[in-house]
Order: structure tokens, then C-alpha cells, then sequence
């Protein structure tokens, strides 16, 4: 089944959002394609069998601009680019509150975020993180702080503008009730908002530091940037899954089963989980009280509700469609999902991938494994279930169902695109569980070496070999066939007469009744309910383990 | 109707909601009143740990560890004095670290798993430990901390019988730093 492209246009209709909306989104894909390179680099390196020699330094350096380039670089940008959506789509009609604001943001996070991975290539090799006083022996570390501070400058601005934005569409009755997505994007305003004012309050007293003015306290910056980096690491979790929602609708037509206010109830649910629950990155910090370690760990138990709870939503909208367009059977709708169409397949993947993630996740936020994990490879091994492919295949799938209407030409390569979703998920499968089992035996992150003189364990190496060699090179094939895709369609595509956006509009659509919750059965909620379990298993069998340790803790 | 003063305040409402446990929380745990009481003399430190490495130094190179007292270890770019330790089945040792410079890490590889703690500058970590099986272990530094970073790593040997942990389980929780505390 071709993509079933709705009949709204796929980008905003105002000719300033729209010049914004692109300068954003092209400036997201560069920086993806630079962290795409950088991650290949350490794929590379960290490959045992490959033998590689790579000076220490190279290393960090490729891990740095990795770090900056994916997580904050492209996952920023990308996120603004739907700002401007979550409000030109939505909203039709609707004036930006200030488009000077606009670029304003666009000019001081572009000029961060260049400066930043100037920086990491060439003297400030300090990973994302900067923790001094380590930051203090590099002598370009200044300017990763101030592209941190302008960073979070923009994206404040950014956020004040499309607040005010929905304010003034309201206010003058161009929208009633707002729908899903633009209220997704005022939740992420609000948790990206408080995430950089807190960065403005740790990057500035760093900036000053570095540059000689001031004393730092490596603690306190510490807990501080915990903090921040909490806020900030859930809104591109908030984005995606307003994006699946999206996605969901437009791929096969399906609508909403439980309602707008339901949905929209769920999204309110973030702001108010995710601040409290930054302690959990905090759990071998000395100096803090152990009750406190707990009380954080009891409610980070909250974090995943929201999740599972729209995941389970929205696969209940997937099976209303397909059982309303005949599928039968208990799994006959699965079957019948266009999982063909490259944007559905990021759907899927994105949503599935997410699942894997969050099967660790719990393991990690729960403050009585913390000396079993922390900074193991369990780490990054995790959390690319949730970066590179829940949301950044999320993302991608964004652009494919966009792209033709982005460049007037129908999508070029399109069996490139149709695998690239699967790749990337079945090599961040492989990077995810090689990778988690490497580091459950103790494989540490961050280190561009794990010969350590022989000492180390063989099985070290073999683990390392599938998880990066196997693993990461899938994942980052996969990640140059999205920009295959991309740039040929953006080439050589065919192009589209100007008054019709591709549109393969299926038969069936017109003639649906509305879905409704009856058609949803339990196994739209099986998959949850397999996260749930496999929660479970992992925060056991973890405990297990620290059981038959030879060394007791007291 | 006036909509901007509601979405003003209902905006401004979910800020502060969102902004004030987290500031809340911070000031309350925030080491930086406290910091006095947590700082140790990293000098003062390092001359303790020579001088026990050079009172509990073997023929090896390896240092005998005391059971029942404590055992300083030094974390610095780019390694740990002393690097070798030698402990015995069935005792306990209370392992302090602190880090001479930047933030250290220390995890210990114990095959099924590594025991991870976080070492930073000027200030303690403590590790309350009671091997159980003899062998020798890896422990290596997993806190970026510079170019030598992958180098930074010594060695636990434990001797002695093995013996069967205690009903209880493991108490998780390494207690941090403070003395005093």
C-alpha cells in the first residue's frame, strides 16, 4: 500500500513559518549527517577486530561531535522544525507571533552549535558532557559552554514565540479547541523552556569559568547539568510520540479511538512526571542523602506511564482502521498495516525499538543497580534503542512523508526507503542487545580501548565485535540509505505537476464509519503488556546478579 | 474573552510547577553549603595512601590490605596508588578513594557484572566491601578523564578460601563520603 497522504498540505502555509520551518529542518539534517559520520568513526574504532589505530584523542573527538551533533544538534533543530508545524498544519491561517524571533533563535543556535563542534574537533574534546574540572585542560572547552548557552537561548525564544503564537489563534477564534499536536507542542515548550533556563544557569557559571573568570564546583556543576539533561532528554521523547500520533493518522488513515481530550490528557501528564525524577541520574553522587536516592527512585517509576499508555492508544488506532477497512482475525490487522510505505515503516520501527529501550530503562532508574550499571556499556547500549531509532527513525519518517511535498518530486529511491526503517532497527537491535549484555559484564563506555593490557575478559572482545562492528555498521548503512534517499529525491527525483501533492489515496477511506473504542481488543495492548513483562524480568534478573557477586556490599 | 491573560497564567502556572521541586530539590541537596564538611585535603590524602602503600607493600609491588580499617586509594590521571591490592575471603575492607584532579571512576569486574562507583575531585567515595571468592580482578577507571583514560586501571587480588555469602542480600548502596556521617 503507497502512503495514504492526507489532503492538508504537509507545510506551513505562511510564507515566514515556511522559510523558517526549512531553515531549520535542512540545518536538523546536516547536523544528523555529521553525527551519522562520527558515529561510523567510532563504530569503527570501538570494533575490536578491526584493529584500527586511533590515537585516544581521535576518538573522544569523533565522541564528542557525536554527542553534540545527534543528541542535542539534530534532535534540537528537528524539534523546532515541528514547532512550526504543530502550528502550520493545525492551525491554518495562523501568524507567527514574531518571525524576528524566529530567526533570532535559528541564528544563536546555529552559531552554538557550529561553534561546539568546531570546538570538539579541535581542542575541546570533552565529550557532551564538559564535566570540569577535566574541561579545564582543554583549551576550546569556552566555547562548548557558550554554544550550550546559546543553545538554550534560541530554543527559549523558540518556545516563548509558539506559546504566544497559540495564545493569539485562540484568542482571535482562528482555533477552538487546539488540536493534538499543537497541544503537544505546548507541552514541549513548556518542559524545553524550564530545561534551558536551567542550562542557562549551569553553561553560563561554566562559560566564565573557562575563560578564567570565577571558581566552578565540579559537584555542583554536576548535579546541575543532571538536572538539565533530565528536562532536556524528554522532549524529543514528547515530540516523538506526538509524532507517531501524527504519523498513525496520516500513513493509514486512522483516527483517534478514545478522543482529542483523552489524548491530549496524556500529553498534560509529561511536564508533571518528568522534572522530579532527575535524581536518577544522580544515584552514585556523593553527597546525596540516600532517602533522597530513594524517593527519586520510587517516582521515576512514574516516567513510563504516559508512554505506554499512548503506545497502547495509538496501536488501538491502527487496529480500529485496519479491522474497519476487514481485517479479521486477532493479529489479522497487523498484517494489513502499509508496512511498505517508508513512513509507516519508521512508524513501526520507531515504536518498536522505543519498546526495546524501555524494557532497560527501568533497570537504570532504579537506585539499587545503579553500582551495577552506571557508566557500563548498559548505557549506551540502551539508550540508542531510544535515540538513534525510536526517535530519530520517528523523525525520519517525518521527512519521508514530507519530503515529496518539501521538494516537489515524488520520493526517489523508494526501495531504499521501504528497507532503511527496518535496517535501522534490526542493527540497533543488535547494538542494543550485544551492547547491554557487554555491559551487564562490565565493558565500560566512553573508552576507545577495552585491551587493558590483556587483562580484560575475551568475551569482551567478541561482544564488542557484534555490538559495533555488526551492530553499529548496520545502523549507520542504514542511516546513509535515508540520506540516499534524501539527496537523490532531492536530485534527481521525478518531478511533481505543481497542483497535486502525491496522493495514493486508497478507496477504502471514504467509505469508513468512524472508528470507535469497540473495535479495539486486547491486542493492540499485548505489546505493553510484553514491555511490561520484560521490565520485569530485566529488574529481576539484575538483582539477581548483583546476588552472586563475589565481592559483598555493605 | 480574554484568552491570552488565562493562557498567560495557566502557562506560567505549569512553568512554576515544573521549575520549583526541581530548584527546591536542588537546594536541598545541593553539596555547596555543606561543601566544608565533604571536602578532604586531597594533600593530606595522597600522603596517607603512600605512606599506607609503602607500610603494607609486598615483594610484588602489591599492597596488603588491612581488613577492618581503611584502605586509601588515590585516583589520578591516569591511574590508582596504589594499583595493586591484596585482600582475604571473609573480611571486610572499607575502601576510600578520592580523586587528586578530575572525576574518576572506579569498576571493579567481577565476571558476572562490575561493581561501579563515582570518584570526584577533593572529595571521598567509599566502598564497604567483603570478597567472597578468591581470584584476581580488574578494576579500571570508567569516567572519562582525559587521553590516558583507557589505561587507567589496577588489580584486586583476593586469597583465601572461598566462602558462602550470608542470607542476607547485598545491600546495594554504597555509602558515600562525609565523614562524619
Amino acid at each position: 500500500m503507497t502512503s495514504v497522504v492526507s489532503h492538508m498540505p504537509a507545510t506551513p502555509s505562511d510564507a515566514a513559518a515556511q522559510r523558517l520551518f526549512r531553515a531549520f529542518l535542512f540545518a536538523a539534517l546536516g547536523f544528523l549527517a555529521i553525527g551519522g559520520i562520527a558515529a561510523f568513526a567510532i563504530a569503527l574504532t570501538r570494533t575490536p577486530a578491526l584493529t584500527l589505530s586511533v590515537s585516544p584523542l581521535d576518538y573522544y573527538r569523533f565522541l564528542t561531535i557525536h554527542g553534540l551533533a545527534m543528541f542535542y544538534h539534530w534532535f534540537l533543530f528537528f524539534q523546532a522544525a515541528l514547532l512550526f508545524l504543530a502550528v502550520g498544519l493545525y492551525i491554518p491561517g495562523a501568524r507567527m507571533f514574531s518571525v524576528g524571533l524566529g530567526w533570532l533563535a535559528f541564528i544563536a543556535m546555529i552559531t552554538g552549535a557550529v561553534a561546539q563542534l568546531a570546538a570538539a574537533g579541535w581542542g575541546g574534546e570533552v565529550l557532551y558532557t564538559a564535566f570540569p574540572p577535566l574541561a579545564g585542560q582543554f583549551p576550546r572547552s569556552p566555547l562548548i559552554y557558550m554554544g550550550f548557552d546559546l543553545l538554550a537561548l534560541g530554543v527559549l525564544l523558540l518556545a516563548v514565540n509558539y506559546v504566544v503564537t497559540v495564545a493569539k489563534a485562540r484568542r482571535s477564534g482562528q482555533v477552538g479547541e487546539l488540536p493534538t499536536p499543537t497541544y503537544v507542542g505546548l507541552m514541549w515548550s513548556i518542559v524545553m523552556a524550564a530545561a534551558s533556563i536551567i542550562a542557562l544557569g549551569i553553561y553560563t557559571p561554566a562559560l566564565l569559568w573557562s575563560v578564567g573568570v570565577g571558581p566552578i564546583d565540579p559537584m555542583g556543576y554536576t548535579m546541575g547539568y543532571f538536572t538539565f539533561f533530565h528536562v532536556n532528554h524528554y522532549a524529543p521523547l514528547i515530540a516523538a510520540v506526538g509524532v507517531w500520533y501524527v504519523l498513525a493518522k496520516r500513513t493509514t488513515g486512522a483516527q483517534s479511538v478514545f478522543g482529542e481530550r483523552f489524548s491530549k490528557a496524556i500529553f498534560t501528564v509529561y511536564p508533571l512526571v518528568v522534572p522530579p525524577t532527575f535524581l536518577y541520574h544522580l544515584f552514585l553522587a556523593p553527597g546525596v542523602p540516600a532517602e533522597v536516592k530513594t524517593i527519586g527512585s520510587v517516582l521515576s517509576l512514574f516516567i513510563g506511564v504516559p508512554t505506554i499508555i499512548v503506545a497502547v492508544v495509538i496501536l488501538g488506532m491502527l487496529e480500529a482502521r485496519m479491522r474497519a477497512a476487514g481485517a479479521a482475525g486477532a493479529f489479522g490487522w497487523l498484517r494489513r498495516l502499509p508496512w511498505g510505505d517508508p513512513a509507516f515503516g519508521s512508524l513501526a520501527m520507531g515504536m518498536a525499538t522505543f519498546g526495546l529501550g524501555g524494557a532497560f530503562a527501568y533497570a537504570l532508574l532504579s537506585e539499587g543497580l545503579a553500582p551495577l550499571l552506571h557508566n557500563t556499556f548498559v548505557v549506551p547500549g540502551y539508550f540508542h534503542a531510544f535515540t538513534s531509532a525510536g526517535v530519530s527513525l520517528t523523525f525520519m519518517g517525518v521527512v519521508y512523508a514530507l519530503l515529496p511535498e518539501l521538494t516537489g518530486r515524488s520520493l526517489w529511491g523508494l526501495p531504499l526507503a521501504r528497507v532503511q526503517p527496518y535496517l535501522m532497527a534490526a542493527g540497533t537491535a543488535v547494538f542494543v542487545l550485544v551492547g547491554v549484555a557487554a555491559g551487564y559484564l562490565g565493558v565500560p563506555r566512553r573508552v576507545p580501548s577495552i585491551a587493558y593490557a590483556g587483562n580484560a575478559p575475551p568475551v569482551w572482545t567478541t561482544l564488542m565485535n557484534l555490538t559495533e562492528g555488526v551492530g553499529g555498521v548496520l545502523m549507520a548503512v542504514a542511516g546513509g540509505l535515508f540520506f540516499a534517499v534524501l539527496l537523490g529525491t532531492m536530485l534527481i527525483g521525478r518531478r511533481l505537476p505543481q497542483s497535486e501533492p502525491e496522493v495514493a489515496a486508497t478507496s477504502e477511506s471514504s467509505e469508513l464509519g468512524m472508528a470507535h473504542p469497540g473495535m479495539m481488543t486486547w491486542a493492540a495492548a499485548a505489546p505493553a503488556v510484553l514491555v511490561v513483562a520484560l521490565i520485569a524480568l530485566v529488574s529481576i534478573g539484575s538483582f539477581e546478579m548483583m546476588r552472586r557477586w563475589p565481592f559483598l556490599l555493605r | 474573552m480574554e484568552m491570552m491573560p488565562r493562557w498567560g497564567t495557566v502557562y506560567v502556572g505549569l512553568m512554576v510547577l515544573v521549575l520549583v521541586p526541581i530548584w527546591a530539590a536542588y537546594d536541598a541537596l545541593s553539596p555547596a553549603a555543606d561543601h566544608g564538611e565533604m571536602a578532604v585535603d586531597v594533600n593530606a590524602f595522597a600522603n596517607q595512601a603512600q605512606a599506607y602503600a609503602q607500610e603494607h607493600q609486598l615483594a610484588d609491588g602489591s599492597v596488603q590490605a588491612m581488613p577492618d580499617a581503611s584502605v586509601p586509594v588515590l585516583a589520578m590521571q591516569f591511574g590508582f596508588s596504589p594499583s595493586v591490592l591484596r585482600l582475604r575471603t571473609g573480611e571486610t575492607y572499607v575502601l576510600e578513594f578520592v580523586s587528586r584532579d578530575v572525576m574518576h571512576g572506579f569498576s571493579l569486574q567481577m565476571g558476572m557484572g562490575s561493581l561501579n562507583a563515582v570518584l570526584m575531585p577533593g572529595a571521598m567515595t567509599m566502598l564497604e566491601v567483603m570478597p567472597t571468592q578468591p581470584g584476581e580482578y580488574l578494576f579500571l577507571c570508567n569516567e572519562y578523564c582525559g587521553v590516558g583514560h583507557q589505561f587507567m586501571s589496577g588489580k584486586v587480588i583476593v586469597e583465601g578460601p572461598p566462602i558462602s555469602p550470608t542470607t542476607s542480600p547485598a545491600q546495594p548502596t554504597p555509602s558515600m563520603n562525609m565523614p562524619g556521617h
